[in-house]
């Protein structure tokens, strides 16, 4: 009502005023950009998944659940699926606890560390290829640097051939992807850390806690939440990527390290049966809606406290 | 259980010797050197209640952050017991302190908190230590709080969780931080007697940083008044508001604050409410009064008071000066006006007008 009544004075309404239009003017790119760039692939995938559609002959015919089944009774998948997992858990387990300790390290102050924060954040902006083909170097089962430290110091004799062995290869597209993705968490955690009101630290020393006291009993449960938010996004990074094992070892050998986005890969697109690579891809999903909506959750009942 | 908290703690007291703090500007960013401290020299006395009243930048929160362990003093020495502490980490102090935002633990419960220091300090069992944060919550009347998380408390009960945390302790000295700036206006006069009333109860050396006048006179068994990183005096809260060292005390303390009027080389000062109509100040053999005409400006009414500023002539240069009339003097006065006021002989103090510290006093 006063709005009407001083309207005789206010100056006109713009457009840009006008905070419908502006929110639908600000969403509609990234609306836009999700539906052409996840939503259609994403309803690509689920059709694909229920046909016969190969590389060789596309045309669309509706199989119902075979390319299900096929993939089910198929042992290559089960071995990836296991892979992945463990592959996921293996590498979140590293980059949380590296994470944090990075985070640490970037938040504490002292001379040079301004080049420390730029290291820790280099593997980060190193684009994955480019890194992985190093460290194929760095595995590489004649020339590599790391086979020739232990061998000079006398801890090898012949070589490891990291990438050869099933175990060896395992470890190192772990490590490799927890390298990678460290730099992330540690950037989140350290948002976190940053966060805490250095008054609660300082309660804590007056009260009489020690360094891992702190740590544990403080920093630590105030933490919690960012290091979830960390890990479901590291976990969802490995768990569809397969930048790492693909580069390094192919899935090999004998798909000791196919997880199932390469296999989904190997099978759609070398193998060129889409739908089979769609279904398996499709299989990802479900787990990873489940996963997602596990750590919200989580981070909510965290932050309600 | 507080009688014997309080004959441990007869012998103990808190005292720091020409401390001096400097905080070195960070190189990059160019800013220059900071003295936060500046040499100072103050001990509290066993059970006393020391209030370091200033303002904002004078050093008091360094200084109790310095006594604290949490900040390491350039030069000088901090001794709590009679024993230097300096380098000594926080924990071994045997200090509590309650932070300006009093710096619970969102995450724990208020009997977690309570319990926190007992159980960083394993001297007690599990048992003893509920038994002991049961008492401290049962002292600040908390106890049906004890379940409950810190978010979920008001300000004042916030502030009675952070005492009962420290009390846990047994420390020697309390170390408090500006812990009513939280709380509004209303609460915090109930707060700054239950904390007047809760300190006596225990006993123990209070330590307490305020900018707040009123509440360093309210709570204090002495004030200590810093500027500029020193201690410009320290005294009980009569000493610093009828006897200032200086000028800075002069006028921080008191408000309206105490009028200066320059004459000669002294600076002669009078609080307001002694600056009165001629005819409500007696004089007599005993009782000499100095006259000065007034030349009244505005008027205020506060609290049942008037307050009348206006410009002095006669004592020395025309100044702006404030009056405070209490209801009692019911001389009329009106703006425009110049009435004849006068002041008490024995109510004046004198400073050097240089450098501000008190003089001896003149013939007017």
């Amino acid at each position: 009502m006063s709005a009407a009544e001083s309207s005789g004075r206010a100056r006109k309404v713009r457009l840009s005023d006008r905070e419908g239009f502006l929110a639908w003017a600000m969403l509609l790119p990234s609306v836009v950009y999700i539906v052409a760039l996840v939503g259609v692939p994403f309803l690509l995938a689920i059709a694909f998944a229920f046909s016969d559609v190969t590389t060789g002959d596309p045309s669309y015919h509706f199989v119902g659940l075979r390319n299900f089944r096929a993939i089910f009774h198929d042992g290559v998948f089960w071995q990836a699926l296991g892979n992945t997992l463990l592959f996921t858990a293996a590498s979140m387990a590293l980059i949380v606890v590296f994470g944090k300790i990075l985070a640490n390290i970037l938040v504490a102050d002292f001379q040079g560390k301004w080049f420390v924060r730029f290291l820790v954040l280099l593997p980060w902006t190193t684009p994955v290829a480019l890194s992985s083909i190093s460290w194929l170097w760095f595995l590489d089962s004649i020339y590599s640097p790391v086979d020739w430290t232990l061998r000079r110091l006398g801890l090898l004799h012949g070589n490891v051939i990291w990438l050869g062995h099933s175990g060896t290869a395992m470890l190192s597209v772990v490590f490799v992807q927890a390298w990678r993705l460290t730099p992330l968490a540690a950037v989140i955690v350290m948002a976190g850390l940053v966060a805490i009101p250095r008054d609660l630290d300082e309660a804590a020393r007056v009260d009489g806690a020690g360094y891992w006291r702190r740590m544990f009993e403080v920093t630590i449960p105030l933490t919690l939440p960012v290091i979830a938010v960390a890990a479901l996004f590291g976990a969802i990074m490995t768990f569809t990527d397969m930048t790492v094992p693909y580069v390094l070892t192919r899935g090999g050998p004998t798909h000791a390290t196919d997880v199932l986005a390469s296999w989904a890969y190997f099978r759609g697109i070398e193998g060129g049966d889409v739908g089979q690579g769609a279904a398996i891809a499709l299989f990802l999903f479900p787990i990873l809606l489940a996963a997602a909506i596990a750590v919200l959750r989580a981070v909510r009942r965290l932050g309600l406290r | 259980m507080a009688d014997a908290v309080r004959a441990v703690q007869a012998v103990r007291s808190v005292e720091v010797r020409s401390l001096v703090k400097v905080y070195e500007g960070h190189r990059r960013m160019g800013s220059g050197t900071v003295r936060a401290l500046a040499g100072v020299d103050l001990a509290a006395e066993p059970g006393e209640y020391l209030v370091l009243l200033g303002p904002s930048g004078c050093g008091k929160t360094t200084l109790l952050r310095t006594i604290a362990g949490l900040e390491q003093p350039t030069e000088g020495e901090v001794l709590i017991d009679g024993q230097v502490v300096n380098g000594l980490p926080p924990r071994v102090r045997q200090v509590a302190m309650v932070f300006q935002s009093y710096a619970l633990y969102p995450h724990k419960t208020v009997r977690a908190n309570i319990e926190f220091p007992l159980k960083a300090e394993r001297s007690l069992g599990k048992a003893a230590r509920a038994e002991k944060a049961r008492w401290a919550a049962g002292l600040l009347g908390i106890e049906p709080l004890l379940d409950r998380r810190p978010r979920h408390l008001s300000g004042g009960e916030r502030q009675r969780v952070a005492l009962a945390r420290a009390l846990v302790r047994d420390p020697a000295v309390f170390l408090l931080d500006e812990p009513l700036s939280n709380l509004d206006a209303k609460t915090r006069t109930a707060a700054r007697d239950e904390l007047k009333r809760f300190q006596q109860r225990v006993g123990t050396t209070t330590v307490y940083v305020t900018h707040d006048q009123a509440e360093a006179m309210g709570l204090g068994d002495r004030i200590a008044v810093l500027s500029e990183g020193r201690v410009r005096q320290v005294g009980t809260p009569a000493e610093v508001y009828d006897d200032p060292a200086d000028t800075f005390v002069a006028t921080f303390i008191g408000a309206p604050p105490m009028n200066l009027v320059r004459r000669d080389d002294r600076l002669v000062g009078f609080r307001p409410e002694h600056l009165l109509p001629v005819e409500a100040v007696p004089s007599g053999a005993r009782a000499e009064r100095v006259t000065m005409p007034l030349r009244v400006e505005r008027m205020e009414y506060l609290s049942g008071d008037r307050h009348v500023y206006g410009t002095a002539g006669g004592l020395g240069a025309d100044t702006r000066v404030i009056a405070r009339l209490p209801a009692n003097v019911e001389t009329p006065l009106h703006p425009g006006e110049t009435h004849e006021f006068a002041v008490d002989a024995s109510r004046l103090r004198f400073f050097d007008a240089e450098s501000g510290v008190r003089a001896s006093a003149v013939r007017l």
